[in-house]
């Protein structure tokens, strides 16, 4: 998978390049990131669950970033993001990030704080779950094109990518919520048995 | 391998092929020719040595390489009768520009000035989607061991399905089936939050496929390799600066592909996700380079004979993708693979015989 993974790096470079009209660099660029960083982050969950503190982001920021993850992969019948860490995963990917792109999505996060002081008087965190996932709705229309939103908009993208990386790269995501019982193989393929073929 | 090989045990299917295979149970130079190389004691394997510049004697031939440990950025030499060189494409052409001398004041075996030029590399559509049928169905992992993909080799000189370009493409089917490296990129595609987006994602899961088209791009003297004497590596090296611009051959061709993406598609009942017909991926995404020291028969029109061995410069060999004259639409590691072991018999031949 090697070479088709350096195919994905570059494509996805390279959306990041032509897709500059929709999308923010920045926000490709991460992306782009924490695919990458997905199987580290697979293999760092396995190890050491116990102790862990940040290395970008404050307690605040942290907070934030679990709240926000989990309303993007909430719990349903399986975990959700934040059973799944996807903020210590986030976090790393910030860490290897270039500077301009981590100062770009610490700025989202502080732009959803104040638009939901603007709007609810609390910062994001301490805003009902009504109120976040209305905030975060109008983020995720599609057709959300208003200036005054676009720093919200671009993080919410760039916060949806990085959580289904991390996600879905997990044991929680990948094992339990998509089923995958890490069987890769067939012993033997035994060809195509539509009767129609034979012969 | 589906049976021992020179004491290596068959293949156990255990589809990490990606990561190399612990039992050598797939071909690989470093597992099985090398050590039988080593064994011979006539081998010295000098890790971390950068190979900067090919050097050549007053005679214009090759007596050695000049390389810079990785470790400690010394610069040291090699002397050899012999320079056999496999850098891949890019970095072969590379060296090769870079071996200057009063006799080669082109670069090494370059007075044709061929080298460098003609770089191929193929084009490519990336294109995905996902199949209603499979929406929803369990969790099947039917994906094969180690990177397998479904192969569609080219067909346009078959009746009918021509079009008014040369040359042609094949076309790689991957992701039938649920990945095992967490959700397809598709999803990030899938609007809004939440338990609904959770629930599409995995019920899509099953139901990813991607086509990817390559096709050849013609060898075209503009598309070029040269050597940036401004830019220079950690070692004082000139980089490589490449010059590639596709033209109406190739177009037209992706053109084709486009079509015949979609028609397979839309026979098969898939939808497209996020899909811009006719948008290749970024020149390089193939990995496929070639071209830019072809062998020919014309000294005048190329660097290598056929066997891969410089017409100007007899004793230096180039046995990877460089000395393809052209990339065709298809994979070609097999192919450099055979061209360097029938150079390498020869240089042996020819070494028996007391020519080089």
């Amino acid at each position: 998978m090697a070479l088709s993974n350096r195919r994905t790096a570059l494509r996805t470079l390279a959306a990041g390049a032509v897709g500059a009209a929709t999308s923010a660099t920045w926000v490709e660029s991460l992306s782009a990131l924490a695919s990458q960083q997905a199987h580290a982050h697979a293999a760092q969950a396995a190890v050491g669950a116990q102790k862990w503190t940040p290395r970008v982001l404050n307690a605040k920021q942290n907070a934030m970033v679990v709240v926000f993850t989990e309303l993007i992969i909430p719990e349903t019948d399986t975990p959700g993001a934040k059973a799944a860490l996807v903020n210590r995963f986030i976090d790393a990917v910030l860490h290897a990030a270039p500077p301009a792109d981590r100062a770009a999505f610490l700025r989202g996060l502080a732009w959803m704080n104040e638009r939901s002081q603007t709007v609810y008087e609390k910062d994001f965190v301490s805003a009902s779950v009504a109120d976040r996932t209305a905030l975060l709705a109008t983020l995720a229309h599609e057709k959300n094109e208003a200036v005054e939103d676009r720093l919200g908009v671009e993080f919410f993208r760039a916060i949806k990518s990085m959580t289904i990386d991390g996600y879905y790269t997990s044991e929680i995501g990948l094992r339990r919520e998509l089923g995958d019982n890490g069987q890769l193989f067939f012993a033997q393929f035994d060809g195509c048995d539509h009767p129609e073929h034979q012969g | 391998m589906t049976k021992p090989t020179r004491g290596f045990p068959a293949c156990h299917y255990c589809g990490n092929c990606g990561a190399g295979c612990d039992t050598a149970s797939f071909f690989c130079s470093a597992d099985h020719l090398l050590p039988f190389a080593l064994e011979t004691g006539k081998l010295t394997i000098r890790s971390n040595a950068v190979v900067a510049r090919i050097l050549t004697g007053e005679n214009g031939l090759a007596n050695g390489v000049q390389y810079f440990d990785r470790r400690t950025g010394a610069e040291q030499q090699a002397r050899a009768k012999v320079v056999v060189v496999g850098a891949s494409c890019v970095d072969s052409t590379r060296i090769l520009l870079n071996s200057t001398s009063s006799r080669h004041p082109n670069g090494l075996g370059n007075g044709s000035d061929v080298i460098g030029r003609y770089l191929c590399e193929q084009i490519r559509l990336n294109v995905a989607g996902y199949f209603p049928s499979l929406v929803g169905t369990p969790t099947r992992n039917d994906r094969g061991i180690g990177g397998e993909h479904i192969y569609a080799p080219r067909f346009n000189h078959r009746p009918g399905h021509g079009r008014d370009y040369l040359r042609g493409f094949g076309i790689q089917f991957w992701n039938t089936g649920a990945s095992v490296y967490g959700a397809h990129p598709g999803s990030k595609q899938i609007p809004g939050f939440g338990a609904a987006l959770k629930k599409e994602i995995k019920q899509r899961h099953p139901a990813w496929f991607e086509i990817h088209p390559f096709g050849e791009v013609l060898p075209y003297a503009h598309n070029r390799i040269t050597v940036d004497p401004a830019r220079v590596d950690r070692y004082g090296v000139p980089l490589p600066s490449i010059d590639y611009r596709i033209g109406e051959n190739e177009r037209k061709m992706t053109e084709h592909m486009a079509d015949t993406v979609e028609e397979i598609v839309k026979a098969a009942g898939g939808v497209l996700v996020d899909y811009r017909r006719g948008q290749l991926d970024a020149m390089g995404s193939a990995v496929h380079e070639h071209g830019t020291c072809r062998m020919g028969t014309d000294p005048k029109r190329s660097a290598l004979n056929w066997f891969n061995q410089m017409h100007e410069v007899r004793n230096v060999f180039v046995v990877d993708g460089s000395a393809f004259p052209n990339a065709s639409e298809k994979n070609p590691t097999l192919t450099i693979l055979a061209l360097a072991w029938r150079a390498t018999d020869h240089l042996a031949e020819e070494i028996k015989r007391g020519a080089l």
